[in-house]
């Protein structure tokens, strides 16, 4: 599984010459893995994918396919099967001539494609459309389309560029299953670009996490919201608790930090070193209310500000001294005679507290 | 509040009629010249004037039966097809080149592509003449059909540049990652694309080599009168009315090329339209 399909060697890229849009990226994808790139606009993500398709060269470094260099290789020549978010469909051409223009690209007969056409087709589960135009579809159905047409030349690779962007809440759940289960059921290789920390968590075996063209953090989905290696990530991924305290006393892996309302013990994670500043955080669904059993190591006095029902879950949003924290509470009956205003005494573990360098 | 018609204002009222009188006025000054031509070129009298005597269709005859307009009929079709087909292909890839990304100097290119556009002709035509005239093409159809070449290339620029201005750049990089070599990328998904433009282009650049005058009245030799030429030397010479049918026909050609434009550009529309559906 360790074996990787692509590699990006030192690669940089600039449109401008001033501004790195990927800065010294290294990084490989595992043969059969579903990787994501996660990302706001403007972290690289797309570009990265650009070059890897071969539509973007790297400004220098080197990209490999299958441990030979791609970087010069046209994007015809690569192999690559690319999903885009607007499907990219020839609006000309029906399904099965949208489904057999790459096989008729790499000069396959006639009777191969009918039989190629219809297994793919089964497996996007769209059997019987060979003969529409690709704009009749609905967006889900073209969306599906464009990933039999990424997948019916058996690419070494594929690419998907936000390909369920332009789709509603419901459907876009749906096809991160569907796009899930073919990718376990044929052992491809996807690398994936998504702005969506939902869909990253639920959809990859690994996510990288880049902003401002580096590389943040890789890591499983649980590694992500478990253990964030930068401030960075620990407020990307997943809701978080994020403030901003100076630390008092700095252990090994432990460490003090003093706030106005008091101090606060948690993990040391980045260069936190005594006297400086740090950014902290800690996961609405681990602050608790204090039931006076002494396992929480961090317990404050709040005042409660505002109690949202969101039906499974209840947000509660308490104030400790200056701070808002968000609480996130599973629905039980107990917690809805909870009153604006009200004070309690709310606490974490100091190892679901993490304390991070000052972001760069 | 709603008033009737009998109830608007008189200044109102005024207005409208200035209107319209105003614009019956306009297109009886921009269609009379026409009208008045097409009855003469049935009438049996040898002058151009009304009443019309009798009916005939013997300046039809005249037109596609004496030699001198056969020849003209022909090398105007000749040299109309030929530069229409370099127009469009020099066209399209011009049109397809600007619509890429950036590159320097990008407007000034453009510029230049769709000078023969606003400069005079006559300027582009005395230009030519002393360009061509050392390397000999004056007088020959290789000269005409090249200066009409540069004549209708903006057209083709124009109309296919508004087919691609509405062309989705991420089909060219589907039917890359999909192996497609760029000249099958093109010939499979970006010319079926613009299709519309490129004939459109082609319609209009043939159309511009037709009624041409300039341009052949300084480059062309005996051997190459074209349609409009020969009406010119007709003018000059004897006003046959022979001149009167030419110029009929042309009118009804013309008609007909304005309604094939129309037709493509509601097919484009179409397109377009289901595109924005989705």
């Amino acid at each position: 599984m360790n074996e990787p399909v692509v590699s990006f060697v030192n690669v940089n890229k600039t449109y401008d010459g001033k501004a790195l849009v990927v800065d010294d990226l290294n990084l490989s994808v595992h043969r059969g893995e579903f990787l994501t790139l996660l990302g706001s606009s403007g972290s690289g993500k797309t570009s990265s994918l650009m070059m890897v398709a071969g539509f973007e060269m790297p400004t220098s470094g080197d990209i490999l396919l299958d441990g030979r260099s791609i970087t010069r290789l046209p994007a015809y020549r690569r192999n690559i099967g690319v999903v885009f978010q607007n499907y990219a469909l020839f609006p000309h051409m029906t399904v099965a001539e949208n489904l057999a223009f790459p096989l008729q690209a790499r000069k396959v007969g006639k009777a191969e494609i009918v039989k190629k056409v219809s297994r793919v087709l089964e497996i996007v589960r769209l059997t019987g459309y060979e003969a529409r135009k690709a704009t009749q579809l609905s967006g889900g159905q073209q969306q599906r389309v464009a990933l039999a047409r990424a997948l019916i030349f058996d690419p070494a690779l594929i690419l998907m560029d936000e390909p369920l962007g332009a789709l509603d809440r419901q459907l876009r759940e749906a096809m991160q299953y569907e796009i899930k289960h073919i990718h376990d059921t044929l052992g491809i290789s996807v690398i994936y670009v998504t702005h969506d920390q939902d869909e990253a968590l639920a959809m990859s075996n690994r996510v990288v996490v880049l902003e401002k063209g580096k590389i943040e953090q890789v890591g499983t989905p649980k590694e992500l919201y478990e253990t964030p290696a930068t401030a960075f990530v620990a407020g990307f991924v997943g809701e978080n608790n994020c403030m901003k305290g100076r630390v008092r006393l700095a252990e090994s892996d432990r460490c003090v930090i003093a706030m106005p309302w008091g101090d606060v013990s948690a993990i040391t994670v980045g260069p936190a070193g005594a006297g400086r500043d740090t950014t902290w955080s800690v996961r609405p669904e681990r602050i608790e209310f204090d039931s006076g059993s002494g396992d929480l190591d961090n317990v404050y006095d709040g005042v409660v500000k505002d109690v949202v029902y969101l039906g499974d879950q209840i947000r509660i949003y308490v104030a400790i001294g200056g701070n808002t924290f968000v609480l996130k509470v599973t629905n039980k009956s107990e917690l809805a005679v909870l009153t604006i205003g009200q004070r309690v005494k709310v606490g974490w573990r100091a190892k679901d507290c993490r304390a991070f360098g000052l972001p760069h | 509040m709603t008033f009737g018609h009998e109830h608007r204002p008189l200044s109102q009222r005024l207005t409208r009629l200035a209107l319209w009188v105003i614009t019956i006025l306009v297109l009886t000054y921009l269609i009379a010249p026409l009208l008045v031509i097409v009855p003469l070129s049935f009438s049996s009298s040898a002058f151009l004037n009304y009443p019309i005597p009798s009916f005939s269709l013997r300046w039809y005859e005249d037109f596609f039966s004496s030699p001198d307009w056969r020849l003209a009929i022909w090398n105007s079709l000749l040299v109309g097809s030929i530069s229409a087909l370099l127009a469009t292909s020099l066209g399209t890839l011009a049109a397809l080149g600007l619509n890429r990304a950036n590159f320097p100097f990008k407007r000034v290119v453009t510029a230049f592509f769709i000078s023969p556009l606003v400069v005079p002709v006559i300027i582009l035509a005395v230009g030519t003449y002393f360009f061509f005239a050392p390397l000999r093409l004056t007088g020959t159809y290789t000269g005409i059909i090249l200066a009409h070449t540069t004549l209708a290339i903006p057209f083709v620029i124009i109309t296919v540049g508004a087919t691609l201005s509405s062309f989705d750049e991420n089909l060219v990089r589907a039917a890359f990652s999909l192996g497609a070599h760029p000249v099958r990328v093109f010939f499979k998904v970006i010319l079926p694309l613009v299709l519309p433009g490129v004939v459109s282009g082609a319609v209009i650049a043939f159309a511009t080599s037709l009624d041409e005058v300039v341009m052949i009245l300084f480059l062309g030799g005996p051997e190459q009168n074209t349609i409009p030429r020969q009406m010119f030397n007709g003018i000059k010479y004897y006003l046959s009315p022979t001149i009167t049918a030419v110029a009929t026909v042309l009118i009804v050609v013309s008609i007909l090329i304005l309604g094939l434009v129309g037709l493509l550009r509601r097919h484009m529309q179409k397109l377009r339209a289901a595109d924005v559906e989705h």
